[in-house]
């Protein structure tokens, strides 16, 4: 039972109802050792469900929790050794810094001095070891962030989950926080499940990615896989910014409804299709496009916002399908609205959605 | 312009004077009474008069004099803190049932808990006779104690209500997920955190039974509590015996609040 490769967690099947409201509709998870695996959907998606399901928190109807291969699914929160930093980091107020990490050490029946030395070195490992003293609403809100994660990590759970932890930081800590839970992960080797609806912070931190759509998962895989292959509409419009084409697949060609042909890398039957928007090239061409073409369009600019690294256009083919383009800004490279450009995008950008059944 | 800012800052003057003088109206409306005791107590003459014509503290001393007074005294004490104890400790489960888990029947049972305090102390204090005289508690301290810990309840479960949907119950839920089991975390995490609440909570159950006098007279047999105790010494004899105790109640309620202040400022100083 010692193998290496064994799933830290094995959730088998999991259903859970409220009411009439299908919360989770067999969900099948495992996560490996060391893996950092994200839960990314919307609110409602439910991820939050699956997060207290394996906490511990809420029993699901049917299926099977199992961690490190014994099965936990009736296990209370307390016996499950997970631990967990909540969205609003729940710190204990009435207790100090320190008194809050040495809650779960208490909890185990360890002694007070070695409690208080582990807490401290877990107060150390999150940079915050000068702060032990003092109370949490003395804290600020990354402060209160790090301690939440000393106190989920100092009793070297089996899993860690973070349930939305960064969502009340600003957006240059957030980055810096993202960068150092990253880290800690890494070095401590904890198997992490990350719960998170910003699908860049998602692609950042993950290893891989469980996206999550009504109560079901959508697609698992890593954070490049979810991006240059989707699987359906709703994964590829959630995970990134896409243009979407509905059309006739003919072998490695794909007719959109408008008549815009595209040549594919691969032939392929589905009938959606995905191309990024910085996978497209706008160029001013001396020669305008042959309609008949494969992926070369004539193609109008009808705007264009300016974001600093990159310019966003819309622009519409001669066929009539409105697309979003991606460019790097380069100064003197910028098209004004209402020029005509020749948009080009590579075969092998051009990805066809292979899920039928979720749109 | 200017006249019309002129005229807004008059009327907005006129209001807050206004609302001074209703302050002060309804304080000492509210306060006068309990003021007029004050020197009736220490009224030298035999009679309950006002302003009194001569000034000794005998009145006290009558009080401390007679056992019946102290004897009184300490059943009201002894009903009043087991009343506290039943109520605060059925009350708190009962606030923990109706703010979770008992979704569906929460607001029910909260009405429920609320009942003791609409229905007429009289209607009360009959049905609670003919229950306890088949079960043998009329005349028993503690059949007083066990009647006035439900009068108590609707007061603790309104203020521990209150403030366990005020508490987040996160930080339950991360404490059970730390190690802790349910009761550990209720115990170590949230009733540190509503402890000013139980306070308030068991002080107002507390003053409750203290000066219930309807059932205390259908419940006690020869003896009585001190409102009892007060109510027959008006309707027998009306010496000022009865205001010299009541300062004395006023002192010990001032006491306990102020006690209690200091308690939850300690504990504010903490939280917030």
């Amino acid at each position: 039972m010692t193998n290496e490769n064994q799933a830290v967690l094995d959730v088998q099947k999991i259903r859970k109802t409220y009411g009439r409201v299908e919360a989770l509709r067999e969900i099948d998870l495992r996560v490996a050792a060391g893996e950092f695996l994200t839960l990314l959907g919307a609110s409602g998606s439910g991820k939050t469900t699956l997060l207290r399901i394996i906490a511990g928190f809420e029993t699901p109807d049917s299926g099977r929790v199992s961690i490190r291969g014994a099965d936990m699914t009736w296990a209370s929160a307390a016996e499950r050794q997970i631990g967990m930093v909540f969205q609003n980091y729940a710190l204990f107020p009435h207790l100090t810094v320190l008194e809050n990490v040495m809650f779960p050490l208490e909890m185990r029946r360890i002694t007070r001095r070695a409690a208080a030395d582990r807490a401290r070195a877990a107060l150390d490992s999150v940079h915050l070891g000068v702060f032990g003293d003092r109370y949490p609403r003395q804290l600020s809100g990354g402060q209160q962030q790090r301690v939440a994660l000393a106190r989920a990590i100092v009793f070297e759970p089996s899993l860690l989950l973070l349930d939305e932890p960064f969502s009340a930081l600003d957006r240059r800590l957030r980055e810096s926080m993202q960068q150092e839970v990253k880290q800690l992960q890494s070095s401590l080797g904890l198997t992490t499940i990350f719960i998170t609806h910003d699908q860049e912070e998602a692609l950042v931190m993950s290893d891989r990615i469980a996206v999550m759509g009504g109560g079901a998962i959508r697609q698992i895989g890593t954070p490049a896989e979810i991006y240059y292959h989707p699987n359906s509409i709703s994964v590829a419009t959630f995970v990134g910014e896409s243009n979407i084409f509905e059309g006739v697949p003919k072998g490695r060609s794909f007719y959109a409804a408008s008549g815009a042909h595209f040549s594919l890398a691969a032939p392929t039957d589905c009938n959606r299709m995905l191309i990024r928007p910085e996978a497209i090239t706008l160029s001013r061409a001396s020669v305008p496009a042959d309609p008949r073409e494969a992926n070369v369009f004539a193609a109008q600019v009808l705007d264009r916002s300016f974001v600093g690294g990159f310019t966003v256009y819309r622009v519409r083919l001669a066929q009539g399908d409105e697309v979003s383009v991606r460019a790097i800004a380069r100064e003197g490279a910028i098209f004004q609205p209402g020029e005509t450009l020749q948009l080009t995008v590579a075969p092998a950008d051009c990805r066809p959605l292979t899920d039928r059944s979720a749109a | 312009m200017l006249e019309r800012r002129s005229r807004t800052r008059f009327l907005r003057r006129i209001g807050n004077v206004a609302h001074h003088i209703f302050s002060w109206v309804t304080f000492l409306f509210l306060l006068t009474p309990l003021l007029i005791v004050i020197p009736i107590s220490f009224s030298g003459g035999s009679y309950l008069s006002f302003p009194p014509e001569s000034y000794s503290t005998r009145w006290y001393e009558t009080y401390f004099a007679q056992d019946s007074w102290i004897d009184a005294t300490i059943l009201s004490l002894q009903v009043g803190v087991v009343a506290t104890v039943i109520s605060v400790a059925v009350g708190f489960l009962f606030a923990l049932g109706i703010t979770r888990g008992l979704r569906k029947w929460g607001p029910a049972l909260e009405k429920v808990a609320l009942a003791p305090m609409i229905v007429p102390s009289i209607v009360y204090s009959v049905s609670m006779y003919s229950l306890f005289s088949r079960l043998g508690l009329v005349g028993n301290w503690f059949g007083i104690a066990l009647a006035h810990a439900i009068l108590c309840l609707p007061f603790v479960v309104i203020v521990l209500t209150a403030s366990l949907r005020e508490y987040d119950i996160d930080q339950e839920t991360a404490a059970m997920g730390l190690g802790a089991s349910r009761l550990t975390a209720i115990r170590r995490i949230t009733i540190p955190q509503i402890r000013p609440s139980l306070l308030s909570a068991a002080f107002l159950a507390f003053i409750t039974s203290f000066d219930e006098l309807v059932v205390a007279m259908f419940l006690s047999g020869t003896f009585g509590t001190l409102p009892k105790k007060m109510f027959d010494n008006i309707r027998l004899q009306i010496d000022p015996t009865i205001a010299a105790v009541s300062v004395m109640e006023i002192l010990m309620v001032i006491l306990v609040m102020a006690v209690l202040m200091r308690l939850n400022r300690a504990n504010v100083g903490r939280l917030s």
